[in-house]
């Protein structure tokens, strides 16, 4: 079977005065059914991939294919985005992204939507504003998991986010699960997450230095996949 | 998805103008309230002062309700694009054409009724202030009194009719440069978030940088038109001018379009969200 | 969420965990067992590695998979007993090896057990 998504000979620069790329020459198969954790420091180039998978930047060189399309409308469409900064509508509540959700993608599941937020005692009337940030970004991943998108890409869901609310976030993670799907989840903690993982990538300087399942790493270094990414990564 | 993008555009936004041209009006009336004849005779010192400043504020409002909704209209386009909004915007399933066009699309429709709503503002005050002043008005003596004045004004001005031609061509004319006006604030907010930082200033600086090339290649358009005109010897200003409108139309409609043109380039192509 | 170390295959541990709750009775002999995705959430793993486990679990018998109704506990009492056995056998041979490393004598470990199980309330 096709991977899900395919990048061939992917090379980004932010321009002449920037040095060299943040992205040089990445090569991936990700394939669905899989979560794989994309892994690296601040820099890296991880924010750099997240944004070219969701056309919101341009490659300067190679492409990349999800589900054989290139970044655009249809992709935009399977793709179900967490970005790391909160980008609810001001002036809205609650109820009214859930319409706008369900109006623009197909794939939104309004009741899935419902039950999570009553689980968490959020109303539908309740304006964004008047909530606490905590609050919003769980509303932000409920959006995003209430999708049945083919690719769910999770920037940095647990950084800033209190234990309780980890184990939430995590928790609805698995259980949205489908082996249809492929989940990535790019982060730099990497010790509450390497449960939840089937494959990590890790990507230096904008290069991939490593592409496993974490069962074979476990198995093979004799360690975890945290402790083997300090290794790998020694400032 | 564009009825969508559109629905969801007019919701957003509706809310500000209508608030700002509904206080217009009222300010409006409450302004030509003061042509009360007991206003004029009555011996509180103040009071005509007063009501000279309401009349004051009120002109001033007039202007700054059209600036504000211009503002409120650019500000939100922005922070729809390129805040951490257009986190979202840019993900939705649809091109930047149908993306651009929706935003624009309301965004002129909003520049038409603040025209009208002003329009209506000013006529409302009018009416309110000669209501008050005047009693017993023959409101039939009154309108063909103020045709005739606009003919004899027109007459002397070389053109012995106003056709209805004429009118739906400055009516053209206006909405046309409404689509203009549209169009340099987007092209230049979109340029301006080229850079990394202070993308404000750059979507100004831009900004007038474009309107006053634009300025700069319409006069230079219009220099044949006047030359000819020197050597008639029947100087008929309003025809000369109709004549050359549809030229001029015809360069704001280009330039508009390639200002759409270049947003949208830019948007699919050097989208550079912080 | 279960502690697991992740210094170590997860998938193993799992295995373990459940393999402990079925011969303690925590799950019944015949007994359902929840799906994947309802244990992999309360375990805090992901679906794959916890579907891992079972199928390991099923290798050994442990746990019976019925196509239409899920996986159960087998009904094998036996088997269970076996498991169970064979888990003790291996505690205590952990044990052992730490009790030799330590220098203990096979008289002092007995002496210390019996010590040590009449002080403790539960095993009565």
């Amino acid at each position: 079977m096709e991977d899900l998504i395919m990048i061939n000979g992917l090379s980004y620069s932010y321009g002449k005065g920037h040095g060299k790329n943040a992205l040089q020459n990445v090569q991936l198969g990700l394939s669905a059914g899989k979560v794989i954790g994309i892994l690296g420091p601040n820099g890296s180039g991880k924010t750099t991939l997240i944004k070219l998978l969701n056309g919101l930047l341009v490659p300067t060189e190679g492409e990349i294919l999800i589900d054989g399309h290139n970044p655009g409308k249809y992709t935009k469409g399977v793709v179900s985005y967490l970005p790391e900064r909160t980008y609810l509508q001001a002036g809205k509540t609650v109820g009214q992204m859930l319409e706008y959700f369900s109006d623009f993608y197909q794939d939104f599941s309004v009741e899935r939507a419902r039950v999570m937020l009553e689980s968490l005692g959020i109303k539908e009337s309740e304006p964004l504003k008047t909530l606490s940030k905590g609050t919003r970004e769980k509303i932000q991943l409920i959006l995003v998991m209430s999708r049945e998108a083919k690719v769910y890409i999770l920037d940095e869901p647990i950084a800033g986010v209190d234990p309780a609310a980890r184990n939430y976030i995590i928790r609805t993670i698995i259980q949205n699960y489908n082996e249809d799907a492929v989940v990535l989840l790019a982060t730099h903690l990497i010790a509450d997450v390497e449960a939840i993982l089937d494959e990590v990538i890790f990507i230096k300087d904008g290069r991939i230095v490593l592409q496993s399942t974490v069962e074979d790493i476990r198995e093979q270094q004799g360690k975890s996949v945290d402790a083997y990414f300090r290794e790998v990564f020694v400032c | 998805m564009l009825k969508k993008l559109l629905k969801h555009e007019w919701r957003r936004l509706w809310k500000v103008p209508t608030a700002l041209l509904v206080i217009l009006q009222i300010f409006a009336f409450l302004s030509g309230l003061g042509f009360m004849a007991p206003v004029w005779e009555s011996q509180v010192a103040g009071l005509s002062l007063l009501v000279g400043l309401v009349w004051t504020m009120f002109f001033i409002a007039v202007i700054g309700v059209g600036l504000a909704i211009n503002i409120y209209l650019a500000l939100q386009f922005y922070r729809s694009m390129y805040s951490d909004e257009g986190y979202l915007t840019h993900t939705l399933p649809v091109s930047s054409g149908q993306l651009l066009f929706a935003k624009s699309l309301v965004m002129v429709v909003w520049a038409v009724i603040s025209v009208l709503g002003v329009i209506l503002s000013v006529l409302i005050f009018g009416f309110t202030g000669i209501l008050c002043y005047f009693s017993g008005i023959d409101w039939g003596v009154v309108i063909s009194d103020i045709r005739i004045g606009f003919n004899e004004l027109i007459q002397d001005l070389g053109v012995w009719e106003i056709k209805w031609v004429h009118i739906l061509t400055s009516l053209i004319g206006v909405l046309i440069s409404l689509c203009y006006s549209t169009a340099l604030i987007v092209s230049s907010i979109t340029i301006g978030q080229l850079v990394r930082k202070h993308r404000v200033m750059a979507a100004f600086a831009v900004g007038c940088v474009i309107s006053t090339v634009v300025s700069i290649l319409q006069n230079l358009l219009q220099l044949p038109l006047i030359n000819n005109t020197f050597y008639e010897e029947n100087i008929n200003i309003i025809l000369i001018m109709f004549n050359a409108a549809w030229i001029q139309y015809l360069f704001y409609l280009v330039i508009t379009a390639a200002l759409f043109a270049a947003s949208n380039y830019i948007i699919r192509n050097r989208l550079n969200l912080e | 969420m279960w502690e697991l170390d992740a210094n170590r295959p997860i998938y193993l541990q799992i295995a373990e965990r459940l393999e402990l709750a079925i011969c303690s009775g925590v799950y019944q002999p015949g007994e359902r067992i929840p799906s994947v995705r309802d244990l992999a959430a309360q375990a805090g793993v992901n679906p794959n590695t916890m579907q891992r486990a079972l199928t390991e679990l099923e290798r050994k018998n442990v746990v019976v998979t019925f196509r239409t109704n899920g996986r159960t506990v087998t009904e094998d009492k036996g088997m269970i007993k076996e498991t169970r056995n064979a888990l003790a056998r291996e505690q205590v041979h952990e044990f052992l090896e730490k009790m030799k490393e330590m220098g203990f004598e096979k008289e002092e470990i007995i002496a210390l057990l019996t010590e040590e199980g009449n002080k403790d309330q539960s095993m009565a």
